[in-house]
């Protein structure tokens, strides 16, 4: 039922995740924000349970802290990546956490933005372009066929609220409303709380 | 086998000489001063003097604890770090299972009970270091604290640990005054180490938290631009008397 999209655009990271947070038919919150921030150049959008998910998050985001206070220096993307997955494969073994996720996060030292995809299993890879949930089904053929090495915020903004559209459309469970965030060398910024709302081309039909 | 005997023990007249020979090393280790301001606080060190071939930015005495809390110490540095890790490491636990960032007194209270274990366990000695504690409390006002060997904590409004403490503490007590604002409170805290340092103004390290701020340390050209003034007015006094 989440809907998890990221990209990397030129030196920045753009990421949209629904707002929904929801158990079996029952909507439970429809404002809830799936990107977490793990520092202040990185984001963890999670989908999955939504318990294992906080838990998890919370896990990586303290031990990314610890690491910060004691070395003085903040992890790569890579590094956190590669410290997830490692967290998730050990725990597929024992007690496993139902999370699937993106992680995307810009590094001052190659000025450049990355993407992570993570799964419950232990499996990680290095993407220029992704989704988790339901949204993978419909937004892959669109950022296979859009998404270019550098593309500028605007047009990557643009993109991103096509990938968006067709999730909503063409998803059974209302999937309306999405928060965007983009991260690039000032940081993360919350770009945008889109509604979608396809049904609104339909109102010359309707009067007929 | 051999952890069956206990290393602190009370003396016949009730002291606990392990703990008092911890101070003892503690006397040793290089100045360290803290001084709470209206809405600052100010650390100051001695910095020990490095070997010429050594690499001085490796030797810091002031350390991070969390974001919104600093620590320094005097004594034994191998043990500070010991100490400095637990405490690293406590915040960020407290964060995940509180979510709030933690109490500057909370964290006090954790390296002191940490100190006070090693003085009452199994085949362990104590510490031989005393941490000077600076942070923001909730309600948002400074707040100093300082813990010894023994395990003790408390909260000061100007403090000093290591070998000078006698006379700097002699000095922050005739010059302290209540409400000072950050210019003053970094003079007063520079004032109290250069009497005491030897080779002036080089050796010494001042760092500035300010609240919801990380934490600065002032550039060398600012202390001695300071130290300066200081020696510029000390002259005029001698010349007027």
């Amino acid at each position: 039922m989440d809907s998890l999209v990221g990209f990397v655009g030129k030196n920045y990271v753009i990421m949209a995740g629904d707002t929904n947070a929801g158990r079996s038919i029952m909507r439970l919150k429809d404002d809830f924000d799936k990107l977490v921030p793990i520092d202040s150049h990185k984001i963890l959008a999670k989908s999955g349970e939504i318990g294992d998910g906080n838990q998890f998050c919370n896990l990586i985001i303290r031990n990314v802290s610890l690491y910060r206070i004691r070395n003085e220096t903040e992890l790569t993307t890579k590094s956190v990546a590669h410290y997830t997955r490692r967290q998730l494969a050990t725990a597929i073994r024992k007690n496993p956490y139902s999370v699937n996720l993106l992680l995307g996060g810009y590094d001052k030292k190659d000025q450049k933005g990355s993407l992570y995809y993570l799964d419950y299993l232990g499996s990680s890879k290095k993407i220029n372009y992704g989704a988790q949930g339901y949204a993978a089904l419909f937004v892959g053929s669109i950022l296979d066929r859009f998404w270019k090495e550098d593309l500028d915020f605007e047009d990557g903004l643009e993109l991103m609220k096509k990938c968006l559209r067709e999730v909503e459309k063409r998803l059974i469970i209302g999937t309306r409303c999405f928060l965007i965030k983009m991260i690039n060398s000032d940081g993360i910024s919350v770009v945008e709380k889109v509604m979608i709302n396809s049904e609104k081309k339909n109102e010359i039909e309707e009067e007929n | 086998m051999s952890y069956d005997r206990a290393i602190t023990v009370f003396s016949p007249d009730g002291h606990l000489i392990q703990v008092e020979y911890a101070l003892e090393a503690v006397k040793k280790g290089t100045t360290a001063v803290g001084v709470k301001g209206k809405d600052v606080l100010v650390l100051g060190v001695e910095k020990k003097s490095t070997a010429k071939l050594q690499d001085p930015r490796t030797v810091r005495k002031i350390v991070q604890i969390d974001d919104h809390i600093c620590m320094t110490f005097a004594g034994l540095t191998a043990d500070s770090r010991i100490l400095i890790n637990k405490a690293r490491f406590e915040c960020q636990s407290y964060k995940y299972y509180y979510e709030d960032p933690i109490g500057v007194e909370y964290i006090t209270r954790y390296i002191a009970k940490t100190q006070q274990k090693y003085t009452q366990s199994v085949g362990v000695r104590p510490f031989g270091v005393s941490t000077l504690i600076v942070g923001y409390d909730s309600k948002g006002f400074p707040k100093l604290y300082q813990t010894d060997p023994s395990g003790n904590f408390s909260s000061w409004k100007a403090s000093c640990i290591g070998r000078s403490e006698k006379p700097v503490k002699e000095f922050l007590e005739k010059n302290y005054v209540d409400e000072m604002d950050e210019e003053q409170t970094v003079r007063l805290t520079i004032q109290s180490l250069v009497e005491v340092v030897e080779s002036g103004e080089k050796n010494i390290d001042i760092a500035i938290m300010r609240k919801n701020k990380p934490i600065e340390f002032l550039g060398r050209t600012r202390i001695a631009e300071i130290v300066k003034e200081f020696e510029e007015e000390k002259k005029r006094k001698e010349e007027e008397d």
